[in-house]
């Protein structure tokens, strides 16, 4: 367990290290597989954005479906202008 | 690192791969049931015995010695996944070059219900998209985005091992199926469709190993374990699949250590046995085993040197999970023993298996001889 490091990430933003769409689910989703801070988490994108390789993202949800599973839900960063 | 004694396979044997549902006691006895009966090998000859399942079943290599009538020293029961079966053969090999056993029975043995690889809900870092194909689909965009490789190199391994499995009684598909069939089954996560997957079924596979001095009384047509790799780097996908390097790292170091340790090269091999669960895999397997190029593995598909699947692979014959390794295994050694039938190639030497789990974070690569 000594590797075991627990952080908390203010700003869950990650990059897009692969993605695709998923035909054997509820309906069509796509999804990639996400960088954030050196792990690799796979969750849904957003079906309005392009995705393409590289692409910064933000963690906008999770939790855990009522079948017990995971999810995790990615939509594209923007980073936010600052006031006047 | 080397074999400290040499270790054979002295005989193997395979059950039909099927979708029923038989017991997995009964199935996990079939294939031994089988090397006894043809064979001169007693039963009393063998002192160890490793199964190789997913069954959650307790006790289950201690039950399967009850009902074959084996009373070794030791028996126990080995889960890694889809690489179960060829640690299991690893294992026992092991047990003999350390002096530990002279002759093992190894079985593979797996039900569609206990098939627990079907999804890996363990891997939390997976969400919702917990299913292999999402791993292999997900390999598959970024081979083809970095590497060319088409939709239509992926399909035509699954041609390619369809067509051998139609020569094999014991496979699970005996139909030949076209490029065009593949390219228009159903899409399942994009670019992997349902022909590029291999199917979860029931089957099971038996290989004896013995010391040298034991193969020489038991057999005149020993096969030789001449080499063994294997290497986990980790359980989940959180570590995998980073942006510089599209391939499988532990069978890229599995198959250094069996190389070196059979003091074989690539183009040694006569035959293999690759983990070809979708079609993707195999071309990456061609590349990580270093039998072409990195990246060229879409193009080797249609080279003619090497025979690979001869039985049919995972598409062709089926994937029971745990079985898996131990029929590989078993049809390399009946392959350079000359007793493969139908698939036989003709003047193998040489021969390789891999085998690999959960998205390629283990594997396990074996160097056969004669």
């Amino acid at each position: 367990m000594s590797r075991v490091r627990l952080r908390k990430i203010r700003t869950p933003v990650g990059h897009l290290i692969e993605y695709t769409t998923a035909y054997n689910m509820s309906r069509p989703l796509k999804f990639g597989i996400v960088n954030i801070g050196g792990i690799n988490i796979i969750g849904s994108l957003d079906l309005s954005i392009s995705p393409s390789v590289g692409m910064k993202v933000k963690m906008i949800n999770c939790g855990i479906s009522p079948n017990g599973t995971p999810f995790y839900e990615f939509d594209k960063y923007v980073k936010r202008r600052g006031k006047s | 690192m080397e074999m400290r004694e040499e270790v054979a396979v002295i005989a193997s044997a395979t059950s039909r791969f099927t979708k029923k549902e038989p017991s997995i006691l009964e199935l996990s006895c079939q294939p031994a049931l089988k090397i006894f009966r043809e064979t001169n090998i007693d039963r009393t000859e063998v002192d160890s015995v490793i199964v190789s399942t997913c069954s959650m079943l307790q006790y289950t290599s201690s039950i399967v010695c009850e009902m074959l009538g084996i009373r070794p020293n030791k028996s126990c029961r080995l889960d890694n996944l889809c690489n179960s079966g060829s640690i299991a053969i690893a294992s026992a090999c092991s047990e003999i070059a350390a002096g530990f056993s002279d002759c093992a029975l190894v079985i593979g043995a797996e039900i569609i219900s206990n098939s627990s690889a079907k999804k890996l809900e363990w891997d939390l870092t997976r969400g919702q998209f917990n299913h292999p194909v999402h791993w292999a689909s997900l390999f598959a965009r970024s081979h083809m985005r970095k590497f060319g490789t088409t939709e239509e190199q992926m399909a035509l391994v699954a041609v390619k091992n369809r067509k051998n499995s139609s020569k094999n009684p014991l496979a699970l598909f005996r139909n030949k199926i076209t490029l065009e069939e593949v390219i228009n089954s159903k899409k399942i996560s994009d670019p992997i469709k349902l022909l590029d997957s291999s199917y979860v079924c029931s089957g099971s596979s038996a290989v004896i190993l013995a010391s040298k001095e034991k193969a020489k009384k038991l057999t005149d047509n020993p096969v030789w374990i001449k080499g063994i790799g294997q290497k986990t780097t980790c359980a989940s996908l959180s570590q995998l699949l980073s942006k510089h390097d599209v391939g499988f790292t532990t069978t890229q170091e599995a198959a250094r250590q069996a190389y070196k340790m059979s003091q074989k090269r690539p183009e040694d091999i006569d035959v293999a046995e690759l983990h070809d669960a979708f079609t993707i895999t195999e071309i990456m397997a061609y590349e990580d085993l270093f039998l072409t190029k990195k990246g060229e593995g879409g193009k080797f598909v249609t080279q003619e040197q090497l025979s690979i699947n001869p039985r049919g692979g995972l598409l062709g014959c089926g994937h029971p999970i745990g079985c898996t390794g131990v029929a590989q295994v078993a049809e390399i050694a009946a392959q350079l023993a000359g007793r493969a039938g139908q698939t036989q190639v003709k003047g193998c030497k040489t021969g390789l298996v891999h085998n690999m789990a959960a998205a390629g974070t283990s594997s396990s690569v074996l160097v056969l001889g004669q």
